[in-house]
């Protein structure tokens, strides 16, 4: 390695951003081939019904239309898959998914047909063309209603599809022994991810037979889901993915992939597929709206002593990634404290409702505004100042947590907090109807999967001739420049410069699988990979060079394509790979990452590690709350994070910024409502997304503890960097105008009510 | 899009002949800001687009006899940028500070946004309490409506099928001062959940000549009279404001919706319309 840091922890653009600001990235709808068909989605209007009839005739008789397909022509249009970790009382979970829908409709907005035509006008013409008629069967709305035995069921005869547990201690007697204890209902909204970029491919069948497939996807191991359906090996499904503007989870499960492969495959042509705005609004998954139940006690100076919770999650119409997203919320249910006796009691409902699945966040969020708003509750009941009670409660480095994990990182929430409301310097001060408040809030999220997954990463570096440097790796690029930490981290173990070293990334059939970018795993991962693959890279120059040189091969370091000694001698670098070459040692490496691995959950109490590593940090509001109009105006933010070791600082800044800003989203405006599974507000003149003007100055504050499990002492930042905005922002409101919001978004109409007390 | 004609008339003539002709199938698109959101949602499925944004009968801005006249095909910059109405009536151009965001103000022009006639056109409410008129030409000759007449019901306006809007005519008060605010769900591309324009006339102890309209809270923008008249006359003091502001509970209808409900926007109104109040007076709140 070079002996100083030359691109870790620096400021260094990235290769790719140049691109992106002159729009030369080839995103997934920017690719076209010669005679493509192109492809749309033929969705239900009902919620909850039968097809009685389905009528393609018509559309597939349209001229310019190659292929109308329905269930009857999907080779395995129905699958059921086990959730890990499922036990005795919900029974082993087996999560049912259909392509297309074969009977019975779910959700509004379920795919029902497929069509592709030679031109976007004739698709959607043939779309007009296709007749269905329903029967609309009893649906349930509600999670609650539908957790009741009589309620209409989804799928089995169990609308409940999860259920964990937390046990420590005995509640019981800790309440009672409480000098203080508060219980609220917090609710969470449907939050869309409404990335800019639309689920979007191009699939075709190439002169192999392979199908290939260029999507905009976080998860490149799908080619197997494609495979799965079609009936075909795996090894006849590539997915080469692209750089992707946006998907916050949105990208995580099958999108676009599928409905692709099996277009191709039909038609044996090119064939382009890319969602509407609306559709992104009504045909795909959301973030689970949540009912939260929270009682905590503590003592007249201030010591946590139980929390009891009761966690509902609404899943919608099918499983997704439903269990795992209440695991963590049930893990990180009882916030970053230490809390001695806790009972936790979590479900996830399923509901004719849009399906719920990933989003930035993964369940810990929902939780993260009732935890911080019952310490704000619990702090004003003790009359305590909410910093001075929560610094009694933190956890620590060697902590254990409600679910018998030790923490192995450091924990810097004392000193994000200072930092967080530092940062927002001077109080301003409130006039006429106008009232000023403060607020912070602190959050804990992890970093990784979930480690009875057993998680893993590949990369492959080498070196060419002239010194330069190849990495392949599978990770995605969201558009944060995944990438690019790639290419830095290369460059600072070969001491080469940035754009020396070249990375392929993301395709499942030449780059060494990574696993997904989701789980704020990708530098965690596939960091750690290509950090080992190039050290090894660097190992085999070494050993090489210190024959050459006659030193020993510690002595050695690289720099500028020279091969160091202490001393200061060096031979060039190129001369060492000749020789390496000579030798037969090519200096190339394939490298494996495991992230610390456990057991299988075997129950449904959690009482195991579940996670590598937390990330830790706080987020602070300074809002302007008009008392006659219920709207707020944030006048000052500020999050800070340890996020272990910043990579690249910029793009660490942008993750902090860009959480903020969707969690600001998430507290105060957005909400993908539903009447009876009929979506009210699918699209973006509806679903309200905050814009420049009403995002304020986001201070991005890193803080670096090198205590991470990632390279270089990092830990995660891309989720961690949301969670703490809703709570931070309703408890400055509350500062300001002494309500608390119970039901997020804190909309201008439900502040409005709050302060004015009507029971509309 | 295949079941739409584009036309691009080069004359006023040659629209005025084409409206005739096409009648309803005829659809006049100038920033397209409306229409082709629209045509996208497949609320208008087939006709002709005739391309307005050539004519130069339907621009510019200028001083007429008293009174201000803007083209129809004017952008909402273009408002925003006269010099003219800066100097004569900065009370609209500052109405219009919040209309969409700059993209849409490049595009969306002040006739496209009056002839939409939804309820929260934000053109409406000032327009209204300027008392201006829109003049409207057809092949058989041309008419003045007043904006106070011109909105039936949601996007319905009073236009003959051969008629297009050419110009908006605002009489530039002698005296007075007005204030609007809109209230939005967030501050930036932000459709009104209700807005208020409020001109008063008075510099005298009491309230004379006040008028008060209103966008969002009815089928259309309105005017609240019932209103106007609890204030006209009475003595100026900030504390009967607020009981007069109570007054648009009779003027107005508002629906609930996805924006807002129909209480919450009664209630806002009334906030709003006070504080346009104290605006105008030039008050502290
Ligand atoms: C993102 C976004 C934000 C918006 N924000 C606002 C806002 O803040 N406030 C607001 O009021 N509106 C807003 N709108 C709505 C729209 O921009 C305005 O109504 C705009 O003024 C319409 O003008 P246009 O020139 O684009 O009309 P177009 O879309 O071209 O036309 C609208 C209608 O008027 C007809 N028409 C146009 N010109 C004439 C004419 N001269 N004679 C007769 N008929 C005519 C057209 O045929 C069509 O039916 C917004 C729209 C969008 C998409």
């Amino acid at each position: 390695m070079a002996k100083e840091m030359t691109y870790i922890g620096k400021r260094t653009p990235g290769l790719d951003e140049r691109d992106k600001v002159l729009g030369n990235v080839i995103y997934a709808d920017d690719f076209t081939l010669p005679d493509m068909l192109y492809a749309r989605v033929f969705r239900a209007t009902k919620p909850s019904a039968l097809i009685k009839k389905l009528n393609v005739e018509k559309a597939r008789n349209l001229p310019g239309v190659a292929c109308v397909l329905t269930a009857d022509d999907v080779p395995n249009n129905e699958s059921i898959s086990n959730v890990v970790g499922q036990t005795t009382e919900v029974g082993l979970l087996e999560a049912k998914h259909q392509v297309l829908v074969k009977n019975r409709v779910r959700y509004y907005g379920e795919a029902v047909a497929l069509v592709a035509a030679d031109t976007i006008d004739a698709a959607n013409r043939a779309l007009e063309l296709i007749e269905v008629e329903y029967e609309e069967i009893p649906g349930v709305f509600d999670p609650i209603a539908a957790m009741k035995p009589d309620a209409p069921k989804l799928h089995g005869n169990n609308n409940i599809i999860a259920q964990w547990k937390l046990r420590k201690g005995n509640i019981e007697k800790a309440f009672a022994e409480s000098d203080v204890v508060v219980e609220n209902t917090y609710r969470t909204p449907r939050q869309e991810h409404a990335h800019l970029e639309p689920e979007s491919g191009v699939a075709w069948v190439d002169d192999m037979g392979v199908i290939n497939i260029r999507s905009a996807t976080q998860v490149i191991e799908h080619y197997r889901d494609v495979a799965a359906v079609l009936g075909i090996p795996q090894s006849m499904v590539r997915i080469e993915g692209t750089i992707m503007g946006g998907a916050f989870g949105g990208k995580e499960d099958v999108t676009v992939e599928v409905f692709l492969g099996l277009l191709a495959w039909k038609t044996r042509k090119p064939v382009k597929l890319t969602f509407s705005r609306e559709e992104m609004g009504f045909g795909r998954q959301k973030r689970h709206p949540y009912i939260l139940k929270y009682k905590t006690g503590a003592t007249k100076d201030g010591k946590l002593t139980a929390m009891e919770a009761e966690i509902i999650s609404d899943a919608g119409a099918y499983v997704y990634l439903s269990p795992w997203v209440l695991l963590y919320s049930t893990v990180h249910s009882t916030g970053p404290y230490f809390i001695p006796n806790v009972k936790v009691d979590s479900f996830s409902v399923l509901t004719n409702n849009i399906m719920t699945s990933a989003f930035r966040g993964f369940g810990a969020m929902q939780v993260a505004f009732a935890y911080e708003s019952q310490m704000d509750e619990l702090a004003e009941k003790l009359n305590m100042d909410p910093f001075e009670l929560r610094k009694k409660n933190f956890l620590k480095k060697g902590s254990e947590t409600a679910n018998y994990q030790k923490i192995t990182s450091d924990v810097l929430l004392k000193e994000s907090v200072e930092k967080a409301l530092g940062a927002l310097g001077e109080k301003s001060t409130s006039s006429g109807s106008k009232k000023i408040g403060r607020g912070f809030a602190c959050s804990w999220q992890s970093y990784g999967r979930m480690t009875y997954l057993h998680d893993t990463s590949s990369a492959w570096v080498g070196l060419e001739l002239d010194g330069s440097a190849v990495v392949r790796s599978g990770i995605p690029d969201l558009g944060g420049g995944q990438r690019e930490s790639l290419r830095a981290i290369a460059a600072q173990i070969l001491g080469l410069k940035i754009e020396e070293v070249h990375v392929i990334s993301t395709d499942s059939q030449v780059t060494p699988l990574a696993g997904t970018v989701t789980a704020t795993r990708a530098l965690f991962m596939s960091g750690n990979a290509v950090k080992l693959a190039s050290e090894n890279v660097l190992n085999i120059i070494t050993r090489t060079a210190s024959k050459m040189l006659k030193v020993s091969a510690e002595d050695l370091y690289l720099r500028d394509k020279l091969v160091y000694t202490s001393g200061g001698e060096s031979i060039p670098l190129v001369k060492v790979i000749k020789e390496c070459a000579a030798e037969g040692s090519m200096p190339q490496s394939l490298a494996t990452y495991k992230a610390p691995f456990t057991d299988p959950i075997k129950t449904d109490v959690i009482k195991d590690p579940v996670f590598a590593d937390f990330t830790f940090g706080a987020q602070a509001a300074e809002v302007e709350v008009d008392t006659e109009t219920g709207i707020v105006t944030i006048l000052k933010y500020a999050s800070a994070q340890d996020i272990g070791q910043a990579i690249n600082v910029n793009r660490a800044e942008g993750q902090i910024e860009g959480g903020a800003a969707q969690g600001i989203g998430f507290g105060l405006m957005e909400d993908y409502l539903e009447e009876k599974g009929v979506p009210l507000t699918w699209n973006l003149a509806t679903y309200l997304i905050p814009t420049s003007k009403d995002l304020p100055d986001i201070q991005s504050i890193i803080l670096e503890s090198k205590s991470g499990k990632g390279p270089f002492g990092a830990k995660g930042v891309g989720e961690p960097s949301i969670t703490a905005a809703a709570p931070a922002l309703v408890s400055a409101i509350y500062d300001a105008v002494g309500v608390r919001i119970k039901h997020i978004p804190a909309t201008p109409e439900r502040i409005y009510w709050s302060l004015h007390n009507s029971d509309t | 899009m295949n079941n739409f004609k584009f036309f691009k008339p080069q004359s006023f003539k040659e629209l005025l002949d084409i409206k005739d002709e096409l009648l309803s199938a005829g659809y006049p698109l100038a920033g397209g800001s409306n229409l082709l959101v629209y045509i996208k949602e497949n609320m208008v499925k087939s006709g002709t687009l005739i391309d307005i944004s050539s004519i130069e009968e339907l621009k510019g801005i200028n001083k007429v006899d008293g009174s201000i006249e803007i083209g129809a095909a004017e952008t909402i910059t273009n408002i925003l940028e006269s010099s003219l109405i800066n100097r004569e009536l900065p009370f609209f151009s500052l109405s219009l500070k919040d209309f969409g965001n700059p993209l849409i103000r490049n595009k969306a022009t002040i006739g496209g946004n009056l002839a939409d006639a939804s309820p929260v056109a934000d053109t409406a409410p000032p327009l209204l309490v300027l008392g201006a008129f829109v003049s409207v030409v057809s092949r058989s000759g041309t008419r003045k409506i007043p904006v106070a007449e011109l909105f039936t019901g949601p996007r319905k306006n009073k236009l003959e099928e051969n008629e297009v809007i050419q110009k908006i005519i605002i009489p530039i008060p002698l005296e007075g001062k007005g204030a609007f605010l809109k209230l939005g769900q967030r501050k930036g591309t932000s459709i009104s959940v209700t807005s208020v324009a409020v001109w008063i006339e008075s510099s005298s102890d009491k309230f004379r000549n006040i008028k008060i309209a209103l966008g969002g809270v009815a089928p259309t923008p309105v005017r609240a009279l019932n209103t106007e008249k609890a204030f006209s006359g009475k003595n100026i003091d900030r504390n009967s404001i607020k009981t007069f502001a109570e007054t648009l509970r009779k003027d107005i209808r508002p629906i609930s919706d996805v924006r807002g409900s129909a209480e919450y926007r009664t209630e806002v109104s009334i906030n709003l319309l006070k504080r346009a109040v104290y605006e105008c007076l030039e008050m502290e709140e």
